[in-house]
């Protein structure tokens, strides 16, 4: 064996194990990126119980100063009060912070969701996670009326937010179901094509051609679900509605799940037939 | 003894044209009885020939139908048939139809939709029935006043 030789039957054998190593590489990537988001998530979590614990436990300190102020009006009292109140508010609203951080790692990570829907739902809870980390460095500098004048803010801040939270999950679950649709709706152009393939190699194809109309009809109604919700959802506007269109919203997207999983139902079916009918599977 | 045979065989000879005359008479009458004979033959044998044709023709087929009836040599060939058409048509047509990429897209649509039910109640627990908070409201309005 020539020298040229050796170096080309080594470069070759490289380049094999080369690809074998790069596509197990991409196969952990995939493994790796979702185990990520769930560690992500169960870590934003963990962040989120964490800032409720010190909220709790500031909200405690806050009515036991308030307790004894009430109790003992001084000066040293009403400091204590002021102080518990500032630290209150102030852990009040990390909790919140972290309660969006927690949403948003949710959205952020999954895989499972339109990208546009994705990037307008992390930009709507950004927004809100500045708003509030602007507040932080007012509450702990704030005099006792500005306290006062925080907390209102932070209050009807917080109606909002749940009627927000709602909204802004109504959103995910649409956005969510929307990516399922869109997935079964790619299926099925695959479906027909295969159809078709199977019709020119002389098969009977009526039934599948049929139950593929089926499925169609499934996604089409899932899809009119799906928006109903989604409108449900983007109604939310104010507490006062907020439970009253999330329901219904939830309804919705329950009922387009449904037909969601009908459609499956029509898929297993014309996968049985297209075995039945003689296709191969190789 | 011999006298008598003497006698006979003068009797015999005295009527020699007598049995000369019979016989004709007796060959002729067997010549006119056959040529009647032949001639009622004749007449009836194409009805009887084709008759009997088709009862011989009628046996046969009877014969052959009743051994075709009992014929198995192509008993399989249902089985035969099917086997040709799922077999060799398939293979000869040249095109083998995977639909293993189909099965897979079911297999998806399935995960997809267990993944969504995980979803919908990951967000549900953990964000609409999330109480946490829920004393916030009541302990902002306690700082305000």
């Amino acid at each position: 064996m020539t020298k040229t030789t050796k170096i080309i039957s080594t470069l070759a054998v490289l380049a094999i194990l080369v690809g074998l190593m790069s596509q197990s590489a991409s196969a952990l990537t995939l493994k790796e990126r979702d185990a990520n988001a769930k560690a992500k998530y169960q870590q934003a979590q963990g962040q989120y119980q964490k800032e409720v614990n010190f909220y709790k436990s500031a909200r405690q300190d806050f009515l036991n100063a308030r307790t004894k102020y009430q109790q003992f009006r001084n000066a040293d009292n009403k400091k204590v009060l002021e102080d518990a109140a500032r630290n209150y508010l102030e852990k009040a609203v990390k909790s919140l912070i972290s309660r969006l951080e927690t949403i948003k790692n949710w959205v952020a990570n999954r895989g499972a969701l339109p990208e546009a829907e994705k990037q307008a739902i992390v930009a709507e809870i950004n927004q809100d996670i500045n708003w509030l980390n602007e507040r932080l460095p007012k509450i702990q500098t704030a005099s006792p009326t500005a306290i006062k004048e925080e907390a209102k803010t932070v209050r009807e801040y917080w109606k909002n937010h749940r009627a927000k939270v709602k909204r802004i999950t109504g959103q995910i679950w649409a956005a969510r179901i929307s990516f399922v649709i869109g997935k079964a709706e790619g299926f099925s152009v695959k479906v027909d094509a295969k159809i078709q393939e199977l019709k020119a190699a002389g098969k009977d194809t009526s039934q599948l051609e049929t139950w593929l109309s089926d499925f169609n009809q499934k996604l089409s109604l899932a899809k009119e679900k799906y928006e109903a919700a989604k409108a449900k959802f983007q109604a939310i506007s104010s507490l006062a509605e907020a439970n009253h269109l999330f329901r219904e919203g939830h309804q919705f997207i329950k009922e387009a799940d449904q037909y969601i999983r009908q459609a499956h139902a029509q898929l297993v079916q014309i996968v049985k037939e297209m075995r039945k009918i003689g296709a191969t599977v190789e | 003894m011999l006298a008598n045979e003497c006698k006979v065989i003068k009797f015999l000879v005295m009527n020699k044209k007598f049995y000369i005359g019979f016989g004709v008479f007796l060959l002729v009458l067997f010549i006119i009885g056959a040529i009647y004979w032949q001639s009622q033959k004749v007449a009836v044998s194409p009805i009887e020939s084709e008759v009997s044709f088709e009862e011989q023709a009628l046996e046969q087929d009877a014969a052959d139908l009743e051994g075709l009836e009992k014929d198995q040599s192509l008993e399989n060939l249902e089985q035969d048939l099917n086997e040709i058409a799922e077999e060799i048509i398939p293979a000869t047509s040249g095109k083998k139809i995977d639909i293993t990429s189909i099965e897979n897209l079911e297999s998806e649509l399935a995960l997809e939709l267990s993944g969504f039910s995980n979803d919908l109640s990951d967000l549900e627990g953990g964000f609409i029935n999330d109480t946490s908070l829920d004393t916030l409201d009541s302990g902002l309005s306690n700082v305000v006043e």
